[in-house]
């Protein structure tokens, strides 16, 4: 009766001969497990669980079901007085069953060994709920420490990384010490991978062959492997799940949009926030830029050869070009868009400044403050006081 | 998030801050004040903190304390209105502030003038 009910759950037959082995029917009784097999699959399912997740977690550890549904229920009550939530404890029970097994001292004890290296609270519940196995293993945290901070790591990234990527408490140093050479090996500093893991600690967990495939798309793309190593520098976020699935649809979307592969390529090198920004925003950006008159064509040149402006504010973007069309400087703009990094208060300054002199050279209002300075032999700084 | 809806930013730009980093809705609204007072502090306005914090919403996820520091550095070159500077450069927060004194550094080192290291912090796009 018990091997029909399993079989129809889905354990397979090689599984019903281990519990066969396990619970002979002349020393349990078969009525008392087929009840307690029963309660389980019912108890966990009722949770959420999979009944693949649960055949798992019993045949992980099938003395679980010489006793009572009512342990488990008690030992996800303990998990919750220690701070874990019910979700939290399926999930930790899906991933290691030994948990269950494990005594509430113990779990306490380990918190407060993670307790005593300042970890908070919240950051010891993300440590276990991503790595519970730990709560069973010695975790060599001052070694870990040490590691890290002779490495260039301020206390407080070292928290980060361990609580982002705790499977790094139970990996050997070696292994870390070999992902980390191979990331020097990329063109990465150690100052290079100590800020870029600081913001996505993942990385550190990365294998060689993962960070090469995540480049892959930009490579097959036409980047060039050091563009790339540059643009994460830049922005460790490329090399984040987040983006990864984003970045070949923005780069499709660029093309989209009327930039050539050169520019799109010449853009994110310049400025590779552009794969984090909105397709929406950049859109409504082009638009505006249109609605004030500029062709798609010069558009897409002001983007591309300035290309802060994928970011700039919509109305800080309005202001500025509103501005040097009234004052005629419309085509030097178009043609040299990155002259829209020059201040509005400054350059409105250097205008009152040339008025009130007699000075008629236009272009000059949009000289680097160095050279303004040796031409006219007056500071940004008194510009910006006014009263010349 | 509310301090950002105080500030007078609207759903749809807090939305889009959010979409370029989803770190955002872990922040305290407390470090995010802190950061505006930081932006105040050295006279920006509100059109350019809105410039600022939408063309570059990581500087939101970075700890106040550390923008300051920044800030700091960037005075120390006599950058007397670092608001200018920032709006042109929002992304000139994303620096550490020793990855910049390395810059300046090595521009020194260059035999570049303070002026001209100005300049290139100003109009280089580095970041």
């Amino acid at each position: 009766m018990i091997e029909e009910y399993l079989l129809e759950y889905g354990y397979t037959e090689d599984q019903i001969q281990k519990i066969k082995k396990i619970y002979p029917s002349n020393k349990y009784s078969q009525s008392t497990l087929l009840y307690n097999f029963k309660n389980y699959h019912q108890f966990l399912q009722k949770n959420g669980m999979t009944s693949q997740e649960i055949i798992s977690i019993i045949m992980t550890i099938p003395s679980v079901i010489s006793e009572s549904v009512e342990n488990i229920k008690y030992k996800i009550e303990e998990l919750r007085q220690l701070g874990f939530n019910k979700l939290n404890a399926f999930c930790m029970i899906k991933k290691y069953p030994y948990i269950l097994q494990l005594g509430t001292s113990k779990i306490k004890d380990k918190m407060e060994e993670l307790e005593n290296y300042s970890f908070s609270t919240k950051d010891i519940i993300s440590i276990f709920i991503k790595c519970p196995s730990l709560l069973k293993k010695q975790i060599p945290i001052e070694e870990k420490f040490k590691y890290f901070s002779d490495f260039g790591y301020s206390d407080k990234e070292i928290l980060s990384v361990l609580t982002e990527t705790p499977i790094l408490l139970e990996e050997e140093n070696s292994i870390l010490q070999t992902r980390i050479q191979e990331l020097q090996n990329m063109d990465f500093s150690e100052k290079d991978i100590v800020k870029i893991t600081s913001v996505i600690p993942k990385v550190l967990s990365f294998s060689i062959q993962l960070i090469k495939e995540n480049i892959k798309d930009l490579l097959d793309f036409g980047y060039i492997e050091t563009d790339v190593i540059q643009m994460i520098k830049k922005i460790p976020f490329i090399l984040s799940e987040n983006y990864q699935s984003n970045i070949q649809s923005k780069l499709e979307f660029l093309l989209s949009c009327g930039f050539s592969k050169e520019d799109v390529i010449s853009i994110t090198c310049t400025n590779p926030y552009v794969f984090c920004y909105s397709t929406e925003s950049i859109l409504n950006k082009m638009e505006q830029l249109g609605s004030l008159g500029y062709s798609l064509k010069d558009t897409i040149k002001m983007m591309t050869n300035f290309p802060y402006l994928f970011g700039y504010r919509i109305e800080t973007i309005t202001e500025k070009l509103n501005y040097y069309k009234k004052i005629g400087l419309e085509e030097n703009i178009i043609n040299n868009s990155k002259n829209l990094l020059f201040s509005l208060p400054l350059v409105k300054a250097r205008e009152e400044y040339m008025k009130k002199n007699m000075i008629k050279n236009k272009e000059d209002l949009l000289l680097r403050d160095y050279d303004f300075q040796r031409v006219y032999n007056i500071t940004t700084e008194e510009l910006l006081k006014g009263g010349f | 998030m509310d301090i950002l809806i105080r500030f007078g930013f609207t759903m749809e730009e807090i939305k889009n801050m959010m979409d370029t980093n989803d770190k955002i809705e872990e922040t305290s609204d407390k470090n995010i004040n802190e950061i505006l007072d930081i932006l105040k502090n050295i006279d920006c306005e509100e059109a350019q903190i809105k410039n600022i914090f939408l063309c570059n919403p990581f500087c939101l996820t970075k700890e106040s304390k550390e923008i300051k520091n920044l800030i700091q550095k960037i005075k120390e070159i006599h950058f007397q209105k670092p608001a200018l500077l920032l709006d042109s450069n929002p992304y000139l927060l994303n620096m550490q502030t020793e990855e910049l004194e390395e810059w300046m550094n090595q521009k020194k080192q260059d035999n570049l003038t303070e002026e001209q290291i100005k300049d290139c912090l100003q109009y280089d796009m580095i970041f």
